[in-house]
């Protein structure tokens, strides 16, 4: 889902951001209030140190009255430590548990903060280095307190710090999730408007109140609608038109049944009955090629099954079933080319199909008795099967247009439904192959063409 | 010869029936899977001629039941259908062959004529073509009964054209039925033999026609 997914995406870098934002904002508060409670340190510490007396021998004396001490040793959180050394280490006044500072002081540098321990316990100290007159060490002045107050502090930073950065990641999770949801709230009132549709409401959906961002997969759905309703009503079309096509020779089988019930003897039957085979021939005929066309339709993508085949052995087997047909026609029906092998890759039995309706088409308009029907096929470039024979030829505006269903030239030869050739067209593309009609070299006869893709198996060297 | 024709169209379940009878055949005809069924396992037929659609179960269920019995009858199946993949099923399950309706009774009458004889285990050993007679058996060839002199090998091509009269014949396959395939002919050699066939069937009423590219076709003249 895209909120869950958002969030996901979202959330894990708010945190982070969060996290390190609270890290450094963290350091500084803590660097600031340590500053802030190291000068007050540094405050007691040289207060302390003005009540030391440098004496004879250069060694520091403490005179700290009795209130001045409590004043100076009171705090309401902490233990205050002090302790007053001379220059050898020994302790003059105060706690001489406190540890002396890591490194000496120096002139440059007479102050010290650190960190160290009194009977266990974490201090933080704050040393200050004592001068004679003559500029010489005269001992140290060491003032620490326990870290009560500033862990008080840093509590407070943490929860003032932290609890709104956490409220924040959790609105912005909830803006993710209720902004989602109204931003996609068009995007439901589209899916469930296309939920109601009805099957065979096409119209595109309105654009207006889709979302910008979702305008493209929106404008594209409408497209694929178009084509759809394009692709439907093409169906639709064909399905009329074969329907129509079916009634006429039912017609006939119907007139001439009737011709036969009426008829008294044999020899008045008889005819009837021829006519009636030769109408149930275009039925079966009509139908077969319905169901061709209905398998090699581009929806059906027959190139699923294609595999490897020799054309050559395919376009002699086919031309030699065709013979007993055309000798009965009169026509000289003949294969020339390449004997093969051509390997092809494609679906066998439509490449069959495609061939009969070729060799169909050309005995049944294009050759009389007498003529000739050449079938040939060529390898080189690439494989190209022609059809040729001597009749009256395709007229140039026939040329397109007689590859479309249900297309016949007006005054052409009977029985035909003006399919064959669309079958041809429709295997031929489903085979990445393309098929056209130029008349014959000499002008006389057609020459049909179905020129297949470059193959890369081509002429593979027979065993 | 006794066939069981299973069919529920009755309007082509009768004219299959018909016409079977008047070819001289006892036909039954059942119209459902289980009758079927029911009839395989009650009578012995000769033939079974199966349609697939049919009513309660279907006809390669019926074909399953029968082979499982072991019952080699041979089944000639009738399918609305021809779809490659329902063609392999069916002979899968043992069908012997395979029509596609619609189709016209001489096609019908020759398959079953084809089956019963690859059942019966008997080619043809005599062709008849008008005042030819090929006799297979004893290799030899008669016209108006008259022995035509031939050699073995034009015997032979005029054995492999005659069982396939009115159909082409490639060069290449009548060339393999003379030579050992490994042996290098030329194709030029079976112009050869069929122009002697020719000039020895001059009043045999048949001719051998050569079609361009495509092979030879032994036809009635």
């Amino acid at each position: 889902m895209l909120r869950t997914q958002l969030l996901w995406r979202l959330l894990p870098s708010v945190m982070v951001v969060i996290l390190v934002a609270s890290f450094f904002a963290y350091r500084l508060s803590l660097d600031m209030a340590t500053d802030a409670y190291d000068a007050a340190l540094f405050d007691s510490a040289r207060s302390l140190a003005q009540q030391i007396e440098i004496g004879g021998g250069d060694r520091p004396s403490l005179a700290l009255p009795r209130a001045a001490e409590e004043i100076l040793l009171f705090d309401p959180h902490d233990r205050i430590y002090y302790r007053v050394a001379a220059a050898d280490g020994s302790t003059v006044a105060g706690d001489e548990r406190l540890p002396m500072p890591p490194t000496r002081l120096t002139g440059e540098l007479p102050v010290r903060f650190y960190d160290t321990h009194v009977g266990g316990e974490r201090v933080r100290a704050s040393a200050y280095a004592l001068f004679t007159r003559g500029e010489q060490p005269a001992g140290t002045v060491i003032f620490a307190e326990t870290l009560v107050k500033r862990r008080h502090l840093l509590e407070r930073i943490l929860v003032t710090l932290v609890l709104p950065l956490l409220v924040i990641t959790l609105m912005a999770a909830l803006l993710v999730w209720y902004g989602v949801r109204s931003g996609l709230a068009p995007l439901n009132d589209l899916a469930s408007a296309l939920a109601r549709r009805d099957s065979s409401d096409l119209r595109p959906v309105p654009t207006d109140r889709v979302p910008g961002e979702v305008r493209p997969a929106v404008e594209s759905f409408n497209n694929l609608m178009t084509r759809v309703e394009a692709a439907q009503s093409a169906q639709q079309r064909f399905l009329s038109e074969a329907a129509h096509q079916l009634r006429t020779p039912l017609a006939g089988l119907s007139a001439q049944l009737d011709r036969a019930l009426r008829a008294q003897d044999y020899e008045a039957i008889k005819p009837a009955l021829d006519q009636l085979r030769g109408a149930s021939r275009r039925v079966t005929r009509l139908v077969n090629q319905l169901l061709t066309i209905a398998r090699a339709e581009p929806g059906a993508d027959p190139s699923r099954e294609f595999a490897e085949f020799d054309l050559a052995a395919l376009v002699q087997a086919t031309c030699r079933e065709w013979v007993p047909d055309a000798l009965a026609a009169g026509v000289d029906l003949g294969f020339a080319g390449d004997p093969g092998p051509v390997w092809v890759l494609g679906h066998e039995s439509f490449v069959t199909e495609m061939l009969n309706n070729l060799i169909d088409n050309a005995l049944r308009y294009g050759a009389r008795a007498g003529q000739a029907v050449t079938v040939r096929l060529a390898s080189d470039p690439q494989p190209e099967l022609t059809v040729e024979d001597e009749g009256p030829g395709v007229p140039p505006e026939e040329r397109t247009r007689i590859f479309e269903r249900f297309h016949r030239i007006s005054g052409s030869a009977a029985g035909g439904a003006g399919l064959g050739l669309a079958i041809v067209r429709e295997i031929a593309r489903s085979h990445g192959a393309q098929a056209w009609v130029e008349p014959a070299a000499d002008g006389r006869g057609a020459v049909f063409h179905v020129r297949f893709p470059p193959q890369k198996m081509n002429r593979r060297p027979s065993v | 010869m006794r066939i069981l024709v299973v069919e529920d169209d009755l309007i082509l379940a009768d004219g299959i029936a018909n016409a079977l009878r008047a070819a001289g055949h006892a036909v039954d005809g059942v119209a459902s899977g289980p009758d079927a069924d029911a009839a395989l396992a009650a009578a012995e037929y000769e033939l079974v001629i199966l349609d697939i659609e049919l009513p309660k179960f279907d006809g390669f269920e019926v074909l399953r039941r029968l082979r499982r019995r072991k019952v080699a009858t041979p089944v000639l199946v009738l399918t609305a259908r021809d779809s490659v993949h329902d063609r392999i099923h069916g002979l899968d399950l043992g069908a012997d062959d395979y029509l596609t309706k619609p189709f016209e009774m001489g096609e019908l009458e020759a398959r079953i004529r084809a089956l019963v004889r690859r059942a019966r285990g008997a080619a043809d050993d005599r062709i008849d073509l008008g005042r030819l007679a090929v006799d297979v058996k004893g290799r030899r060839a008669y016209v108006e009964g008259r022995a035509v002199d031939l050699s073995a090998r034009e015997f032979a091509v005029l054995e492999v054209l005659a069982a396939r009269a009115g159909r082409v014949v490639s060069k290449e396959a009548l060339i393999s039925t003379v030579y050992q395939w490994d042996r290098d002919v030329s194709p030029n050699v079976m112009e050869i033999f069929v122009h002697r066939l020719r000039k020895k069937l001059q009043d045999a009423g048949v001719g051998i026609r050569t079609i361009r590219g495509l092979g030879y076709l032994l036809e009635r003249t």
